[in-house]
């Protein structure tokens, strides 16, 4: 996968004005813009875009492409050090563990995109820390690192509040790698953030003209959002925490837009969202019938194996995880979700292939849910890897028509030649090694396989 | 150990979870194998002039061209098969109007390409890009509005 994200230049649309705003000043001043006030609050996420872009030496591509490589091998290593692979048996379940994490839709976006650098990658990777300091043996540097971690993913991008959930979550079901006290110093830094934000700097939550959004079967402009939902947008937000938990759990629907519901009623769904609805929704089907039976003993406060911490966990991500979806559902606010599935599904799969514990369902009922899982699963795999070269040639595309870009923006001051300078070697990195493009080409790729992100 | 037994093993919960995920791993390491030892082996068609880069939507790759010395107002070939069953000899302009590609024409036309050497040109936007005469400085309607192969035929006696 690292070798498909390489060859992807820095996008055009959403980055190209990220350099514009950091390539002045220092880490500091960048840091310190970000805490000024309106619906977003993400001072270290153009911190971050500052330090690899002054640690570049203008090789932008390389510099950013592989910060995000960096992040994908740190995510994938954390991922495989929080599952308890003990026997031949539970490391059979690494691949696939590995294909739920890296082919789910919600992980797309944070591979896809490099806005330069993606911080919703960066959000995962802070989420898969998270539960290897809640399964570390407890010490203050423990607790330490675990408030430090939450500082930063949730001034980062929002969604790093998620991490919150995920601490206290874990304590809840078991977990005592953070312990009480760190705990405590964890939700006074989010009592903290919400003063500081919504307080101190008179901060807003995103409203109904911030950015279009799905709703049904199509996607609404800021215009029509406000003239459906500007009087009470609450119907609105309900409608998006539901989607996002539905997204997560039955892969429909996908930004809020009921695509498979669509193409079902019409009686052509498109085979690629076959493939990801029928593979999302068996493998949540052995959550819910593993959780169904376990539920009894959760309620008494007893969760005995991993896999009764992970699925509660997964349980309790999803729900505060769909808050941060209120305003706009998109697939990628849901990523933290998506990886608590990934780790409640291994877990469920752990159980079934060792043999621990049965789900009371016939084993040819079971061997085939396994089957369509693994194979649903692993198309998807090969699926995200096509959706990466596809992704090269459009971003190298959206360079090459850069003033047809620039036409629809509107920049009201004219480039410094510094500004200048960074956007022609962007470009000149974006055009450079076109030839080497390469996309199978293939009519059932392009059915089979979800190039849509 | 028989087939059937092959198959019961085969079937065991350890291999049916596990076999999928890395066929699919195994699948793009040999795809990545094979095209770097064989580039096009299982890709499309590689351009190897402006026109097939164009024809074929991979408009950086005809930037990359132009900036390695490549005439922009020169025509190329299109192997058959590119764009359609014949093979043509084209402009990259006449390229872009053929494959109906507007942005590369805005893209040819800000590079420096020149409509009036091409004698084709306003037929191609006639027939197949309407919305592109007014960029080749040519009047929104009435020049041409038959089939591009028209524009293709012996010019008469």
């Amino acid at each position: 996968m690292s070798v498909f994200l390489l060859r992807i230049p820095v996008q055009l649309s959403d980055s190209f004005t990220e350099f514009m705003s950091v390539h002045e000043g220092t880490v500091w001043t960048v840091v310190k813009a970000g805490f000024d006030g309106g619906p977003y609050l993400r001072p270290f996420r153009r911190g971050l875009i500052k330090v690899v872009f002054e640690l570049s030496g203008g090789n932008y591509q390389l510099a950013f492409r592989g910060f995000q490589v960096i992040q994908l091998v740190a995510l994938l290593v954390l991922v495989v050090r929080a599952l308890p692979v003990r026997s031949r048996d539970d490391a059979a379940v690494v691949p696939m563990t590995l294909a739920l994490v890296l082919a789910g839709h919600t992980f797309a976006a944070a591979i896809l995109e490099g806005l330069p650098i993606n911080h919703f990658l960066t959000i995962l990777v802070c989420c898969a820390a998270a539960v290897n300091l809640l399964r570390a043996r407890p010490s203050w540097l423990v607790d330490l690192s675990a408030v430090v971690l939450l500082i930063f993913s949730m001034l980062t991008i929002e969604t790093g509040l998620v991490v919150s959930a995920i601490f206290v979550s874990g304590y809840a079901v078991g977990y005592r790698g953070v312990s009480r006290g760190g705990l405590t110093a964890i939700v006074l830094c989010v009592v903290a953030y919400g003063v500081g934000r919504f307080g101190l700097l008179e901060g807003t939550t995103p409203g109904l003209d911030e950015r279009s959004a799905g709703f049904g079967f199509r996607v609404l402009d800021t215009a029509e959002l406000i003239r459906r939902f500007g009087a009470n947008p609450l119907p609105f937000y309900l409608y998006n925490v539901a989607c996002a938990m539905s997204s997560v759990l039955f892969a429909e629907p996908r930004g809020g837009v009921w695509g498979f519901v669509y193409g079902w009623t019409r009686g052509h769904p498109e085979p690629w969202r076959v493939i990801s609805v029928v593979s999302t929704t068996t493998m949540t089907g052995l959550i819910l019938v593993f959780a169904v039976r376990r539920f009894g003993q959760w309620r008494r406060g007893l969760f005995q194996t991993d896999t009764d911490r992970m699925v509660a966990m997964f349980f309790a991500v999803l729900c505060a995880n769909a808050v941060f979806a209120f305003a706009y559902e998109k697939d990628a606010i849901m990523g933290p979700a998506g990886l608590f599935y990934a780790l409640a599904a291994s877990a469920v799969l752990r159980e079934l292939v060792t043999g621990a514990r049965t789900l009371n369902v016939p084993r040819p009922i079971l061997a085939m849910a396994m089957m369509i899982v693994a194979c649903g699963w692993g198309i998807r795999l090969v699926g995200i890897h096509y959706s990466l070269q596809v992704r090269e040639l459009s971003v190298r595309n959206e360079w090459a028509y850069y003033e047809d870009w620039e036409d629809k923006q509107d920049f009201e001051v004219p480039f410094t030649p510094e500004e200048v300078a960074i956007r022609d070697s962007l470009r000149r990195q974006a055009i450079r090694g076109s030839s080497n493009v390469r996309r199978l080409e293939s009519r059932l790729a392009d059915q089979f396989l979800d190039v849509t992100q | 150990m028989t087939l059937a037994g092959g198959i019961r093993e085969l079937l065991r919960p350890q291999f049916v979870v596990c076999i999928p995920p890395l066929a699919a791993i195994l699948l793009v390491a040999i795809y990545l194998c094979v095209e770097s030892v064989r580039p096009g082996t299982l890709t499309a068609a590689r351009p190897e002039t402006i026109p097939e880069a164009i024809v074929l939507g991979n408009g950086p790759r005809a930037l990359e061209m132009m900036a390695e010395g490549a005439d922009i107002n020169a025509p190329g070939r299109i192997r058959s098969g590119l764009l359609d069953r014949l093979e043509y000899h084209v402009t990259p302009l006449e390229a872009a109007l053929m494959a109906r590609r507007m942005e590369i024409v805005r893209l040819l036309i800000r590079t420096g390409a020149d409509a009036s050497r091409s004698t084709r040109a306003a037929c191609l936007a006639g027939a197949r890009l309407p919305e592109a005469l007014p960029l080749l400085g040519l009047p929104p309607s009435g020049v041409g509005s038959g089939e591009a192969a028209d524009c293709f035929a012996p010019s008469g006696p």
